[in-house]
């Protein structure tokens, strides 16, 4: 822990990125129902055009991590494009563009399943996190989403684990909801595993846990 | 548990001085390590199965599993933390078997596969903190590209460390540390003498 505190601290000082994975750029936009984008780039250029003269600029030159071709030559892009980009349409006459740099570890350990309704969500992420648990570097952020069939895809997943450490907050007033429970069951089963930063034993293997649900059909199946 | 830290030059180490590492052990390393991760190793172990000679001499030298950011300024290197080691454990029984290396330097656990690759092969599988890629990079005088330059950041590297704070994770007899420390403290939570509050 010394050596991370020390880490962000030089970061901070030096302008540096704080890690070698600066990640897959993970836009969203909030765009206005009255707004205009005026030119001849569609917006996913426009904002790929920002990722690479970003990624590339001299004086904070950054990673560049992205493959094309995932399946078969896996060559390097280059430039850390193309980002992943999400629009949301919304009331008003601006352009709201949220930034994520999301490193490729937290995308690695992600799962899918389809759980039945009477399965437990947290006796799921348990089992996984007993087998993932220790590759959470340096710990990590415990992130669930019970979905609404298969087509509200895991693009909310990205956005729900950026969101700030709230977890002693949430401790401290109770839980005023069902995903509420949930994640305070889950931040403390997950860390009474004992797999501890880097899987090296401790207390804090997830450092918070966010929930998102959505209305769901009732069927058979729990996404 | 060893608790002991001490100096080490890998310049001319041989694999006689490793065997006495226990896990947990802090070592400052020093001298020149080669670098590579996924691709670089998937080539190499395609072109060991080719019978291809590799561009590198590995025998009884280090690899840090790190695909670093490019300097600026006056850096020798941009930031170069470890990456996940386990995802190299599929070409680990391979590339000790059949290139000379005697030691791997990454993040994270090493899988069963690794470990007993590891231990057939007597070699060693050191940590370097993941989350101080900066401070890592402070550790690193020089850095230049030895092969597999079309790989960018995952081409194969030669940095001179000074210095470098690592981990014993698993040592010549598979002894994991990863193994070890959840053990221990799953148990101390489990006889209530630990509240994870």
């Amino acid at each position: 822990m010394a050596q991370i505190l020390i880490n962000s601290r030089m970061c901070a000082e030096g302008q540096r990125p704080i890690c070698q994975d600066t990640g897959i750029v993970t836009v969203f936009a909030e765009v206005g129902m009255d707004a205009r984008i005026e030119g001849t780039m569609s917006p996913d250029d426009m904002i790929n055009e920002g990722v690479r003269r970003a990624y590339r600029n001299v004086d904070n030159v950054l990673r560049a991590s992205i493959l094309a071709d995932p399946d078969g030559a896996r060559k390097n892009t280059g430039d850390n494009t193309p980002a992943v980009i999400h629009y949301k349409i919304v009331p008003g006459n601006t352009i709201d563009v949220h930034v994520a740099a999301k490193g490729g570890g937290s995308e690695a350990k992600s799962k899918f399943a389809m759980l039945n309704p009477s399965d437990s969500v947290v006796d799921w992420v348990l089992e996984r996190g007993a087998a993932n648990g220790r590759r959470l570097v340096p710990a990590g952020v415990c992130s669930a989403s019970a979905l609404a069939a298969r087509r509200k895809k895991p693009c909310c997943w990205p956005k729900k684990r950026c969101s700030i450490l709230s977890i002693f907050k949430s401790c401290e007033r109770g839980p005023s909801n069902r995903a509420e429970t949930l994640r305070l069951e889950l931040y403390d089963k997950v860390n009474a595993l004992g797999i501890g930063a880097q899987g090296l034993g401790g207390l804090t293997t997830v450092l918070d846990a966010k929930v998102k649900d959505f209305p769901q059909l009732t069927r058979r199946t729990k996404p | 548990m060893g608790a002991n830290m001490r100096r080490v030059n890998l310049d001319g180490i041989n694999p006689e001085q490793i065997q006495e590492w226990k896990p947990g052990d802090t070592l400052l390393l020093s001298g020149k390590i080669l670098t590579g991760r996924d691709a670089a190793h998937k080539r190499m172990v395609d072109m060991l199965a080719k019978g291809e000679k590799l561009p590198v001499d590995f025998t009884n030298r280090f690899i840090y599993y790190v695909g670093p950011v490019d300097p600026v300024r006056d850096e020798v290197v941009g930031p170069a933390g470890p990456t996940t080691a386990t995802r190299m454990d599929k070409f680990t029984r391979t590339v000790l078997e059949q290139t000379g290396l005697i030691g791997m330097i990454g993040k994270s656990e090493r899988g069963p596969t690794a470990i007993d690759a590891i231990r057939d092969h007597k070699a060693v599988y050191l940590m370097a903190v993941g989350g101080a890629a900066y401070l890592v990079s402070k550790a690193i005088v020089s850095a230049k590209v030895l092969a597999f330059a079309d790989l960018g950041m995952e081409a194969i590297y030669e940095f001179e460390v000074k210095d470098m704070p690592v981990t014993v994770a698993v040592d010549s007899r598979g002894e994991s540390v990863h193994q070890i420390g959840p053990r221990i403290w799953k148990a101390k939570i489990e006889e209530g003498l630990i509240a994870v509050k």
